[in-house]
């Protein structure tokens, strides 16, 4: 079972989605893909804890997950947590260098200067 | 802050040389710590690598003029101009416009081709210029007033540039 099988439905709010990534993490708990796979589907469906929860077990699974990451440090922007995402950020950059995730990191210090707002960059991984 | 946001995005830059939208947020990190040289040259580079973006270009020419306090405010301004290009682009191709083709026989006159424009874009150039580069305006403003005198004193000609200033002033939302 492919666990980005099901990728182009992503965001369309289908809850078959989530299953079939529940399926797969069934038969391959392991699977990091699944996980992140999962968090955007359940984060498509507004189930941010979830989501989070879900993201935070792929990079358990793996370590400096991409998708997870960016997904993730995003979720937590969104919902004012910057700290947090900056935290999930500065782990990712300081295991492996990434452009976007310095790029994202550069814009969250940014966003902390008063009445500045850097040009919207949209997570480029998804 | 605006520093430490500079820092990621010169390494993101290092890391991926061509992120247009990196170096124009690099751009906006050096604005505010008034590295404007810099900043002129990230925005440049930005508007190259994303030529649709005009206003990108924009943001380049116009960084670091001291007549705007935050970049919020260039944006804001950056809109207006650009509104204010793409209607008057229409009205010069349409050459219906008289107080247009007036300016351009005075300025024809007066040997002063500094503010005539040949594209919308060299338009939008000089536009921005004489709005907000202080020294520009002072230097157009004398040359005209030293070339005024072969218009002998015409008050319609006079009065014609004053309308046209008055209208380049109300494009650019002053």
């Amino acid at each position: 079972m492919k666990a980005n099988g099901s990728e182009q439905r992503l965001g369309d709010g289908d809850s078959l989605t989530v299953t079939s990534f529940r399926r797969a993490l069934d038969i391959c708990p392991g699977y990091a893909d699944a996980f992140a796979n999962l968090g955007m589907a359940q984060a498509a469906q507004g189930q941010k804890e979830a989501a989070e929860a879900s993201f935070r077990r792929a990079m358990d699974v793996q370590p400096g997950h991409h998708d997870a990451t960016a997904r993730l440090a995003a979720l937590l922007g969104e919902q004012s947590r910057d700290a947090e995402a900056r935290q999930v950020l500065e782990a990712a950059v300081a295991a492996a260098p990434c452009a976007d995730f310095h790029a994202e990191l550069g814009s969250l210090l940014f966003r902390a200067c008063p009445s500045r707002q850097p040009s919207s960059t949209t997570w480029r991984s998804g | 802050m605006p520093e430490q946001a500079a820092q990621q995005y010169h390494v993101a830059i290092r890391l991926k040389p061509g992120d247009a939208i990196a170096h124009f947020n690099l751009g906006q990190a050096l604005e505010e710590v008034h590295d404007t040289i810099q900043a002129r040259q990230h925005f440049a580079q930005a508007a190259e690598s994303r030529p649709e973006k005009r206003l990108w270009r924009l943001r380049a020419e116009l960084c670091g003029l001291a007549v705007f306090e935050s970049s919020q405010e260039i944006e804001e301004y950056c809109e207006k101009v650009e509104d204010a290009i793409h209607r008057t682009a229409w009205e010069t191709s349409a050459s219906t416009t008289s107080s247009r083709r007036a300016c351009y026989a005075f300025y024809k006159k007066m040997q002063f081709a500094e503010l005539v424009a040949s594209s919308a874009e060299e338009y939008a150039r000089k536009a921005v210029q004489v709005a907000t580069d202080r020294d520009y305006r002072k230097y157009v403003t004398e040359r005209i007033a030293q070339a005024s005198d072969v218009l002998f004193n015409d008050l319609k000609a006079a009065s014609e540039h004053e309308r046209f200033f008055e209208e380049a002033l109300s494009h650019a939302g002053y």
